[in-house]
């Protein structure tokens, strides 16, 4: 087998592995399905490039997928226009708990910016440390605590009845 | 509560599909950067090689403005040594000249042809690439500073080009006014040291034709100072062993021969030099030769005086003498501000500089006196006990040529800051080379630091991984 058919192979185990994950993740950072998948294609194109020479494909991909999300070019140009109307959004076809409550959610991460979502998606989501997430995004760890005592308290404002979710004050949300 | 935030991202999240990945994604990947790269690394070349072709024909600075004569110019104040970087003749004319200069310090192992080129209206040095010869006896310049004439090429200073058409042959002089050029055949050689002239020519410049010819018969005609043509160009005063030859321009004949009308002996006197005629055009000025006892070096006794002598009968004219040049291995006079006042170039002996006897052979040359150390420009009055310095070239500048006309006018102008012309090409290969030297680390470096931002590692390092373990 060669170089090049070994790390062919490698991917697409790789791909296998971690593609609903990965999906999944960039989900979290978008807000959008589409663009979710767009990403996660995009990030896997840019590791393949570099396939030999990636230690951690997993960290790489995730990375990227937080750096092109957080892009502001891309963002503009991908985010789906905000229209309010009196029609109640597609009921989605995953495991429901509280309809209302993910909603909610969804809605509330859409206001956020994009490297508060990748640090709340992160920390909360991937379960990282916040010294981990200081890594992936490759900014420093009292930037990752910043971040997060933000997009918390954002949240708190765009929808107080996510208060059961972020907590009531900055200090109860430390982990 | 943030387990709770957890989950309900986690709810959030599991309603997405997993994408959608083309199985040839990593295929159509890997092409599409290889042709990337491919292309950036040809526009690149592209870039380079346009660049390069851009710098090599590039617009040179402008030519300095053709003027016959030179108008606000004036002999510097102080003359430098150009670096290995000042532009040539060709890249970058400098416009009229004042100075063309040569030695030890213009000439190096790396150029060893080359002489300095001084502008005179502005410290332009440029340098011209004109074989081995010494400026002031084998490269002579123009009495405007327009030409400098090497043998068998008239570079038009103004223009950088060659003018077509310039006599093949040692140049002796120009005439005055700069329109005739007086010239020496080649040199014929009879073993064991024997060199003869066939004969000497007159060019004339505007009709590009050689309007005579003088042959010399078997005598030998070193440059320096053995011509020297009448203030209207039209008599050629021609040291020939111990004689001038004194020829008109209008006696030469279909073949362009023509016989000297006068033969003048100068009982022991020598030609002056390009400017030996007095304006008048009746008078010749000759150098006599003799040994001084309180010389500025002892060791090289060698005087000059000039004097002046009447072109019908050689007989010396009474006047006031002109001051003795003691210790001096040379002498060439310009020109005259007035029939009391003359422009001489001369030479001053190194102390390695021997004094030896003069000869009509070859071994009066080569040309320029060994050991010479530097040149004067000196204003030579009759009565006045010494000469006058007007110009005094620097150590490592033992060969000068100046324009004639401006010594003779002694306008002189504050040098300024020099001005060594656009880089020549081999300089700005250096620095691209220094550039790249410089640029291969810092894009190391770089790579290094994005490798470790990203986490790729560089392309050096790629260890086999199995397709198992992507990790």
């Amino acid at each position: 087998m060669t170089t090049e058919e070994r790390a062919r192979a490698g991917f697409a185990d790789f791909v296998r592995a971690e593609n609903a994950a990965l999906t999944r993740f960039a989900y979290l950072l978008t807000g959008d399905r589409h663009h979710a998948e767009d990403l996660v294609q995009t990030a896997l194109a840019r590791v393949a490039v570099h396939w030999e020479r990636v230690d951690d494909p997993a960290a790489y991909v995730r990375r990227t997928l937080c750096t092109q999300a957080a892009s502001w070019w891309r963002w503009r140009r991908v985010r789906p226009p905000e229209q309010l109307g009196g029609a109640v959004p597609e009921r989605t076809t995953g495991p429901v708990e509280d309809p209302d409550l993910r909603l909610t959610l969804r809605a509330a991460l859409g206001r956020l910016t994009a490297r508060q979502r990748a640090v709340l998606v992160l920390r909360y989501y991937e379960d990282r440390s916040e010294s981990e997430t200081a890594v992936l995004l490759g900014c420093r760890l009292g930037t990752v605590k910043s971040q997060t005592r933000h997009a918390l308290a954002r949240l708190r404002v765009l929808a107080p009845e996510l208060a059961e979710l972020v907590g009531r004050a900055p200090e109860e949300v430390s982990r | 509560m943030t387990t709770r935030l957890t989950q309900a991202l986690r709810h959030l999240a599991d309603e997405v599909p997993a994408t959608s990945v083309p199985e040839e994604l990593f295929d159509a990947a890997r092409t599409r950067h290889r042709r990337r790269r491919t292309v950036v690394a040809a526009v690149v070349v592209v870039l380079v090689l346009l660049a390069g072709t851009g710098y090599a024909l590039r617009p040179v600075a402008l030519p300095a403005p053709a003027t016959p004569r030179v108008d606000e110019p004036g002999l510097p104040t102080r003359l430098v040594v150009p670096p290995l970087r000042t532009a040539s003749v060709r890249e970058s004319a400098p416009g009229a000249a004042a100075l063309l200069f040569g030695g030890p310090a213009v000439r190096t192992d790396w150029f060893e042809n080359r002489m300095g080129v001084l502008a005179a209206d502005a410290d332009r040095y440029r340098v011209l690439d004109a074989g081995t010869n010494v400026p002031g006896f084998e490269a002579l310049l123009s009495p405007d500073g327009r030409y400098a004439w090497e043998r068998g090429r008239l570079y038009d200073l103004t223009t950088g080009s060659t003018v077509p058409g310039a006599p093949i042959g040692q140049p002796l002089a120009f005439a005055p006014d700069g329109t005739r050029l007086v010239y020496a055949a080649d040199d014929t050689f009879t073993p064991p040291n024997t060199y003869a002239t066939p004969y000497v020519g007159v060019y004339d410049r505007s009709s590009r034709a050689e309007v005579l010819r003088v042959r010399v018969g078997s005598a030998w005609i070193p440059p320096g100072r053995t011509a020297a043509l009448s203030p209207d160009g039209a008599e050629l005063a021609l040291q020939v062993r111990d004689e001038v030859w004194l020829t008109r321009v209008a006696d030469a004949g279909a073949d362009r021969s023509a016989e000297p009308y006068r033969r003048l002996p100068l009982a022991g006197g020598r030609l002056a030099g390009p400017g030996s005629w007095l304006p008048d055009g009746r008078s010749l000025a000759v150098l006599e030769r003799s040994t001084c006892t309180d010389c500025p070096m002892p060791s090289y006794p060698r005087t000059w005086r000039l004097a002046t002598r009447a072109v019908t009968d050689a007989v010396a004219q009474p006047a006031a003498a002109f001051p003795e040049l003691r210790s001096r291995s040379y002498v060439q006079v310009l020109g005259w501000r007035s029939a009391d006042e003359a422009v001489a170039l001369v030479g001053v002996p190194g102390p390695e500089a021997v004094d030896r006897p003069e000869e009509h052979d070859i071994a009066w040359g080569p040309y320029h006196e060994l050991g010479t150390e530097a040149v004067e420009l000196v204003l030579l009055r009759r009565g006045a006990p010494a000469p006058e310095v007007l110009l005094r070239t620097p150590a490592g500048i033992t060969e000068l040529a100046v324009a004639a006309d401006l010594a003779v006018d002694g306008d002189v102008r504050p040098s300024g800051r020099p001005d060594y012309g656009p880089p020549p090409f081999w300089l700005v290969a250096l620095w691209l080379l220094g550039a790249a030297v410089l640029a291969v680390p810092l894009l190391a470096l770089l790579r290094h630091w994005r490798g470790r931002r990203t986490g790729v590692r560089p392309r050096r390092a790629v260890t086999r991984r199995g397709p198992g373990a992507p990790g």
